[in-house]
């Protein structure tokens, strides 16, 4: 009796109302659990994947079942209710097999490769890998279960496990100490900002005959003001003036930084100088190339103002920019750093260690080890014997200052020169017109050039100074100089042009005006430069005395001789010299527009081949090491990494690991028992019957806009089963699915340009009786309700007919 | 009353008995689609090309689709293709009396180190023009198939005629490179050692022809790729 009540409960629309019921309210608690923690994990933990809600739909399936018996016995017109119940327990079949049997995981699939193992999402299990052999899972709940877990010749034990956690990548700074392979550790200082000095961690001499370097190991808050501290302990600044190379003053760099230097020469007080130290460093570029010292120097007697910059990193570094009046030349004051070299390790805020050095004359150079990625590692034996990262050190053991690099450009410019010359190209005019003086005179040309070009250059005057003592060679060429055919009365009237502007010139937004006022009879393409808005005034003043020397040769023709052939007075070498430096700057040639642009490598190569001098290629090296932390856990369960300590027994070898959670298997494995294992602690491996290999995908654009339309790869499956292959495109709303019911969606592609080979991301989702429970369910669902209907109006007419013709 | 109700319940009738099953057959039908995605616009084959030897049997190591009318031109089986100024495979375009010539080098290293930069390659093929139209001139990066480098497109001057250029330089990923170097027998180490080499493609012709032409030899150089299968390490 008992039985045939519950048998009439089970399969009774009240059963049916307690579990539409549940099932309500285990799908209003998810949707409010995921949404107030925002992790859809947690949700399913408590309801979907929950045991409990498994049992409501076991109990949809034995209500439908039972519902269906309870007509019994069964007559035509039960087959409506019946093809309805029966697609309903098909439906509910295939999910309770999903559930059990189903399979959903993702596959990282890198250009070019291929992979048929997906990583099956929260599950926890320790890889390890023998040399030579294949990888071997441990289950994570085995070894927690049972506290002598062996399998494989391995004991693991679960030391401790954390929910969360964070895990970093220790590079030069490992706990208290900076370490380099092969040096004894050095202590880390914390950096608090609070005094003016950092003391160094140590002291090592890399080169033989070299001052030893300074090591600085430090913790900050503030890397910036770190860096100001490091670049102006033990500098020094010397001022010199550029044509004599009279020191003007020399003195600690911190002091020049916080007060204005007073200059002075031979002759007394030549002026002042205010000195700004711009370190601009960022966390991606480290200390980049704009940072620099600039100085604003003012003449005492005439209050020229002179702005120099010295690039403290690059290819420009510690050369002296014009940056006032570069269309002159170069500044006629010279600005170099001395000091102690030194190699610090800082670490910031992050946990990002940043190597800096500076070298004996102030050149800076930085490269960042970020704690989550870095840019290349070595690793030794595959893992097996460790990883470590490298770092050559940036700078040789000789002087590569502003004097070393200057004479290695200028030698630099010869040798172009040398070999442009040797394919006799047709030279332009003014140096044609030295070439055959050089010729006549018995002097080499390339080098009576470049010692004209830097002496005119060391002057600091648009034209060839007056009064300049000629270099020697220079001084042969030009008394073998021949006018003839060069438009010698352009040249007088440059020289006599320029001289009459001179003031305007040195006070460079006059020029203009000394234009206008004096009505230039050539006035309207000079507006015009002039009024190029992307110039700054400096370039505008240089290329609009470009343009007034090319105007008044330009009307050469037109030009009064000064004086008859006849009455001429023979010219000196300095009236030579300055009428061919107009010549030239009509062609726009100055040292400043020839001198070659090379790289800071290339100009370390020159000056040690000029130097002669055998520099050793230093690397350091230290150890990679793993950091694990515990971490607060997140309500959003995917934010968290669990990690594990695990001690391992191999006989008498025995080693505690920390391992963090590697979701994605992509991150280092661990080497343990002194290198014979790696170890990573990830998700379960499941191989799938398909390969898939990536051909190649994309990011496609809006037309002729850089945001994205969608995302597509090509693929090649491979049935493992058939080896049958198929090509196929998936995209983001473009799913592939096989005849056995796997289906790959593609979810994430990275990089989404073309600057190196992608990854995509590729989600795996089997359901085992879709295709002959689910999908045949259905059908039989929608005929069981077409039946409803369509034998229900059939029956009622029969009944009809029938009680009419009764 | 019932006269109402008889005429009410024929419609019904008639709706399940004609309007329904239309309906549901036209749905189904309706949701019926063809992937128009994987059509295949142009005739196009697959074309194997072998790696680079002595002339003692070459081993296929690349392939790429190709159009059924772009002639092929191979070295001899005999030959010599160590130097690896020696094209592996060329294609021809030939149309009334012009021509663009595509040729596909691989350059094999030992060491990851000993590759050269793609932009060396690049620089290169600039200097082979005697005038290089540098406003027409680009060369953006490119990656597919595992190789990524970039892609040169240049117009100007090559030997006094009027030219296009479009040259993909290409190596292979640092990782594809190193799981390359671990091979289990000196037969795998010389097939992995041209798999990991550096590959160039070059198409050469006519400016006007090449404009004619670029999306075909876009889409086939972006379908190269390598026969196996990149082994990865997990």
């Amino acid at each position: 009796m008992k039985i045939s009540k519950i048998y009439h409960f089970l399969g009774s629309v009240y059963f049916a109302l307690i579990l539409i019921a549940a099932a309500a309210l285990f799908v209003i608690l998810g949707t409010l659990i995921e949404s107030h923690t925002r992790s859809h994990l947690y949700a399913a933990q408590f309801t979907y994947s929950n045991p409990l809600f498994i049992m409501v739909l076991w109990g949809f399936f034995i209500n439908i079942f039972l519902s269906a018996l309870r007509r019994r016995p069964f007559k035509v017109r039960h087959i409506p209710f019946l093809t309805t119940h029966f697609g309903l327990l098909m439906i509910l079949g295939g999910i309770l097999i999903k559930v059990y049997f189903g399979v959903q995981g993702t596959m990282k699939i890198m250009e070019g490769a291929a992979s048929h193992r997906i990583l099956k999402a929260n599950t926890y299990v320790v890889q390890a890998e023998k040399r030579g052999e294949q990888p071997y899972s441990y289950s994570l709940d085995k070894i927690n279960k049972s506290p002598d877990y062996k399998e494989q010749g391995l004991s693991l034990e679960l030391v401790n496990y954390l929910p969360n956690s964070s895990d970093r990548l220790a590079t030069w700074i490992k706990g208290t100490h900076a370490t380099i392979q092969g040096l004894s550790p050095m202590p880390m200082l914390v950096d608090e900002n609070e005094t003016d000095e950092i003391l160094p961690s140590g002291k090592v001499q890399f080169y033989q005959n070299s001052p030893p370097w300074e090591i600085y190991a430090i913790r900050t808050n503030n890397i910036q003001e770190s860096l100001n501290k490091l670049c102006q302990q033990g500098a020094l600044l010397k001022f010199n003036l550029r044509a004599s190379g009279v020191a003007l003053a020399t003195l600690d760099l911190s002091t020049a930084l916080n007060q204005p230097v007073v200059l002075k020469d031979e002759h007394g007080v030549y002026g002042e100088a205010k000195v700004h130290l711009n370190l601009v460093f960022s966390d991606n570029e480290g200390i980049n190339e704009d940072s620099a010292l600039e100085i604003e120097a003012y003449e005492a007697g005439n209050g020229n103002c002179h702005k120099v910059k010295v690039p403290l990193r690059g290819d420009l570094a510690l050369l002296n920019l014009n940056k006032s009046t570069p269309y002159l030349g170069s500044s006629p004051i010279t600005v170099d750093i001395i000091r102690a070299p030194l190699l610090a390790f800082i670490e910031d805020q992050c946990k990002d260690t940043h190597m800096v050095s500076f070298d004996a004359r102030g050149q800076v150079w930085s490269h960042s080890f970020g704690n989550d990625h870095l840019h290349s590692y070595i690793a030794y034996e595959e893992g097996f014997g460790g990883y470590a990262v490298q770092s050559n050190l940036p700078f040789p053991n000789f002087l590569c200052g502003r004097e070393q690099r200057e004479a290695a450009l200028f030698d630099y410019l010869a040798v172009e020169m040398r070999q442009a010359v040797s394919k006799q190209p047709e030279l332009s005019p003014p140096l044609k017109l030295l070439q055959n003086a050089c010729h006549k005179g018995g002097v080499d040309f390339i080098e009576t050039l470049i010692l004209f070009l830097r002496q005119w250059d060391n002057q600091h005057s648009w034209l060839y100074a007056e009064g300049s003592v000629l270099p020697k060679s220079m001084e042969i060429a030009l008394k073998h100089i021949n006018w003839q055919q060069h438009p010698q009365e352009a040249c007088q009237q440059t020289v006599l042009f320029f001289d009459l502007i001179k003031p305007d010139i040195d006070a460079c937004h006059h020029l203009i005006e000394a234009l206008r006022k004096n009505n230039w009879p050539l006035m309207a393409s000079c507006e015009r430069l002039w009024k190029q808005e992307q110039k700054s005034i400096v370039d505008k003043t240089g290329s609009l005395m470009t343009l007034l020397t090319q105007q008044i040769f330009s009307i050469d023709d037109q030009l009064i001789q000064s004086k008859n052939e006849s009455e001429r007075v023979p010219m000196t070498c300095q009236q030579h010299a300055r009428l061919l430096s107009a010549y030239l700057r009509a062609y726009d040639i100055h040292l400043s527009t020839i001198i070659p642009m090379i790289s800071d490598s290339e100009i370390k190569q020159l000056i040690q081949k000029k130097e002669s001098v055998n520099s050793p290629l230093i690397t350091l090296e230290t150890p990679l090491a793993a950091i694990l932390e515990e971490a607060p856990i997140s309500s959003t369960l995917e934010d968290n990494i669990p990690a594990i300590t695990l001690r391992v027994q191999k006989g008498n070898l025995v080693q505690t690991i920390s391992l963090a959670y590697d979701s994605f298997a992509q991150g280092l494995k661990w080497p343990i028992l002194q290198g014979e294992y790696l170890l990573r602690f990830q998700p379960r491996f499941l191989e799938i019957p398909y390969s898939v290999r990536l051909r190649h995908a994309r990011q496609i654009n809006y037309a002729n806009s850089q945001q994205a339309f969608s995302y597509e790869s090509a693929i090649i499956i491979t049935d493992l089963r058939s080896h049958e292959n198929t090509e196929k495109t998936i995209s983001m709303n473009q799913v592939h699915e096989t005849w056995d019911g796997y289906r790959f969606y593609l979810s994430n592609i990275s990089p989404s340009d073309e600057s190196s080979v992608k990854h995509i991301q590729v989600v795996v989702n089997h359901d085992p009786a879709k295709y002959w429970l689910t999908y045949p369910g259905a059908i039989i669902l929608s005929l069981g309700i077409i039946l409803l209907f369509w034998m229900r109006p059939y029956r009622k007419k029969k009944e009809e007919d029938f009680y009419e013709k009764k | 009353m019932q006269s109402y109700n008889s005429k009410f319940f024929s419609i019904k009738v008639s709706f399940f008995y004609y309007t329904a099953p239309v309906l549901i057959l036209m749905l189904c039908l309706s949701s019926c689609h063809t992937n128009t995605n994987d059509i295949k616009k142009k005739a196009v084959e697959l074309q194997i090309i072998a790696g680079r030897d002595e002339g003692k049997g070459r081993e296929s190591v690349y392939r790429m689709k190709v159009p059924v009318n772009w002639i092929r031109h191979d070295p001899l089986p005999t030959d010599d293709l160590i130097d690896t100024t020696k094209a592996l495979c060329e294609f021809i375009i030939m149309e009334n009396s012009e021509k663009i010539r595509i040729a596909i080098h691989n350059f094999p290293s030992m060491q990851i180190t000993d590759r050269i930069p793609p932009e060396a390659q690049i620089a290169r093929w600039q200097r082979q023009f005697d005038v290089l139209d540098k406003m027409q001139s680009s060369t953006i990066p490119q990656s597919f198939s595992g190789f990524s480098g970039l892609l040169f497109f240049g117009e100007g001057i090559m030997q006094g005629k009027e030219v296009a250029m479009l040259g993909w330089s290409l190596q292979l990923a640092p990782e594809h490179y190193r799981n390359l170097q671990q091979a289990s027998s000196p037969k795998i180490s010389t097939l992995y050692t041209q798999m990991r080499s550096d590959i160039t493609i070059k198409a050469v012709g006519p400016k006007m022809l090449m404009h004619k032409h670029k999306q075909d030899i876009t889409e086939s150089a972006r379908s190269f790729e390598l026969i196996r299968e990149i082994p990865s390490r997990t």
